[in-house]
């Protein structure tokens, strides 16, 4: 069974270069949790830290009600699978899987008959005996599992366990290692840098950007309420327009009505960017109404990339990717509609951000 | 030009039989000499073959035989030294920063940037006040010496070649530091350090100077008799010695050539 694990003000440096900053995160047992960010966040760092391999300067981590901060690797009961599979080049997959129970001190028999479900459980029957060379990438990613998942875990840590399988693999492997999580009861915290993977594995993902957490919740709540502009492009929301808010309300085009913002989430009056999805945003008929905010644009470009059309809109001299039933005629004046769930503001505090509110008419 | 023509291949054979000539020349006169019975100014050949000196090395109380068997203690008990000194110590240094693994490892080659004679007579003055001088332990040690620059260098890259996630997966799955190091670490490094033990095993069989100062005469090393048979003009016997020492270094080398991968000589000083 899962116990819960708690990261409190964790800070991390290599060096003179901080890598976490008081970071806190809890996970509850036998919850799954997503860690997601790009390169470079502190994701792995993070996963590291909580594994023993990377010593904090400061803060507090806790198994369960143990504090586990200063604890050797080999006293976390969590178990790990890398990102390389840090298989062993020299031992069988048996070997390999029975490796942490032979630890344990159980006897050959029963680390036999253990490494027999193992082996049944991942589908890697009769390939016992070979060595990692010998096996291929989705193979070596199961021996990894088997190994982590042998020892009945407390804490199952996923360091882009993934990235190395192909797209067709990697969709099988995910819904089988969350089913996995489910059954076994095991806390799970997986970092990764893909969005979809999070989402589709996740209980809950925390975004990390920069070594903070830049918000954690639901995939849904995420996807629905992106606390910052940062969350909101790594959400897939990668359109930017700039807006002027003015008492509660957002301005697009002229003479288009506002959009009254929901006064929990609208940012403080002045120039704001805007952030939508291209899926969530669509043309609208003349004189169609939207309970949103419209813009007027022309048709710089449609392509075809399958199932909808795609077409990248000039509006106020930016460019912005809208999904489309049908082909649009290039040149084509046109009214774009952004559904109000679908429109995140943002205050533009970016200086480039700044200097672009700064050229819109509407200044 | 076509392959045929004599000015394709009469060039290129005669390169071919000067280089073969080279390597195999030396050799080819070495077993001459340990099957000619006499051959005397200014004959080209032998004038009569046969087995006479080789029955006189390999008779149980012939000297040769008791020198290789030294010979083989002494390079056995050196390889061992290294490997107690190096094992432990190139693990610290794969593991130490760069810089400082540089460093260290440029200290152990200072040694051999002296001249040889000078250091091993100052040592032999050294090892007259311990009364190592003429011992099997005197000796041993200034072979070790020499050959901890092979170990330390070779055994650092081989740890240096295991990746550190595979030491840390062992870590994770509960096995401490120690274990982690006997099960994962040191097999998957084993190769390196084997070949490195060659390295030494062979230097040690092959060594001279040093032996000559320190061990001589009490300690008789092959290549001691080797010299003294040499230097007495028994060319038979000090031809069949060479020979003998030819047969281990042979064997070695094609042990050596299975076990050291690219991969571990590419982190050689790194």
């Amino acid at each position: 069974m899962g116990v819960s694990v708690e990261v409190e003000d964790l800070t991390v440096s290599y060096g003179a270069t901080p890598v976490l900053h008081r970071v806190s995160v809890a996970v509850g047992a036998g919850e799954f949790v997503a860690l997601l960010g790009p390169s470079g966040c502190g994701k792995t760092t993070l996963l590291r830290s909580i594994a023993g391999f990377v010593k904090p300067s400061g803060g507090v981590i806790r198994a369960g009600t143990r504090d586990i901060t200063h604890a050797p690797p080999e006293r976390r009961g969590a178990a790990m699978v890398f990102q390389s599979y840090a298989l062993w080049p020299h031992m069988s997959v048996a070997k390999t899987i029975g490796y942490g129970l032979a630890i344990r001190g159980w006897d050959k028999a029963r680390i036999a008959a253990r490494v027999e479900e193992m082996l049944r459980l991942l589908r890697l029957e009769g390939l016992g005996a070979r060595l990692p060379a010998q096996l291929s990438g989705g193979q070596r990613q199961r021996v990894a599992l088997g190994r982590a998942l042998a020892v009945d875990p407390e804490i199952l840590l996923l360091d882009e366990p993934m990235s190395n399988l192909d797209a067709r693999v990697r969709e099988g492997v995910r819904h089988e290692l969350r089913a996995l999580q489910r059954d076994l009861g095991i806390t799970a915290i997986h970092v990764t840098h893909d969005r979809e993977e999070a989402m589709i594995l996740a209980d809950r993902i925390v975004i990390l950007h920069e070594g903070r957490v830049a918000q954690h919740g639901s995939p849904e709540d995420l996807w629905a309420r992106p606390a910052s502009a940062y969350v909101a492009d790594f959400l897939g929301a990668t359109n930017r327009l700039p807006v002027r808010v003015r008492d509660g309300m957002a301005e697009g085009a002229e003479g288009e009505p506002p959009l009254r913002l929901d006064p929990g989430r609208a940012p403080p009056a002045g120039a704001s960017t805007l952030h939508f999805r291209p899926e969530e945003a669509r043309l609208l008929a003349p004189g169609e109404g939207i309970d949103g905010l419209v813009f007027h644009g022309t048709v710089a470009l449609s392509a075809y990339p399958g199932g909808r059309w795609r077409a990248a809109i000039r509006v106020a001299g930016q460019e912005v990717l809208v999904d489309v039933p049908e082909r649009v005629a290039q040149g084509a004046a046109v009214r774009l509609g952004i559904p109000a769930a679908a429109a995140h503001l943002f205050a533009a505090t970016e200086p480039q951000q700044d200097r672009r509110a700064e050229v819109t008419p509407a200044h | 030009m076509s392959r045929d023509s004599v000015f394709w291949w009469l060039p290129r054979g005669l390169l071919l039989g000067l280089f073969a000539f080279f390597v195999f020349g030396p050799l080819v006169n070495l077993v001459l000499w340990s099957v000619a019975e006499a051959w005397f100014w200014p004959n080209r050949l032998p004038s009569q073959y046969g087995f006479r000196f080789w029955e006189r090395v390999f008779r149980p109380q012939g000297q040769a035989m008791e020198s290789l068997w030294l010979s083989i203690w002494i390079a056995s008990l050196t390889t061992l030294l290294c490997l107690a000194v190096s094992v432990p110590a190139a693990w610290a240094l794969a593991k130490a920063r760069l810089r400082w693994r540089a460093a260290i490892l440029l200290l152990f080659l200072l040694p051999q940037a002296f001249p040889n004679l000078p250091v091993y007579i100052n040592v032999a003055r050294i090892f007259f006040t311990f009364d190592l001088n003429g011992t099997v332990a005197g000796v041993v040690l200034v072979h070790a010496a020499h050959g901890l620059v092979y170990s330390i260098w070779i055994a650092t890259a081989a740890f240096a070649a295991v990746e550190e996630d595979v030491e840390l997966a062992a870590r994770n799955m509960g096995a401490g530091p120690l274990t982690a190091f006997r099960t994962v670490t040191l097999p998957l490094a084993a190769p390196g350090i084997a070949a490195s033990a060659v390295f030494v095993f062979l230097e040690s069989l092959d060594e001279f100077t040093a032996s000559y100062f320190v061990g001589a005469p009490e300690v008789r090393t092959l290549p001691l008799l080797l010299f003294s048979a040499a230097a007495g003009g028994n060319m038979q016997i000090a031809a069949i010695t060479a020979l003998i020492l030819l047969v281990p270094s042979v064997l070695f080398m094609l042990l050596v050539e299975r076990f050291l991968r690219a991969e571990v000589l590419a982190k050689v000083g790194r």
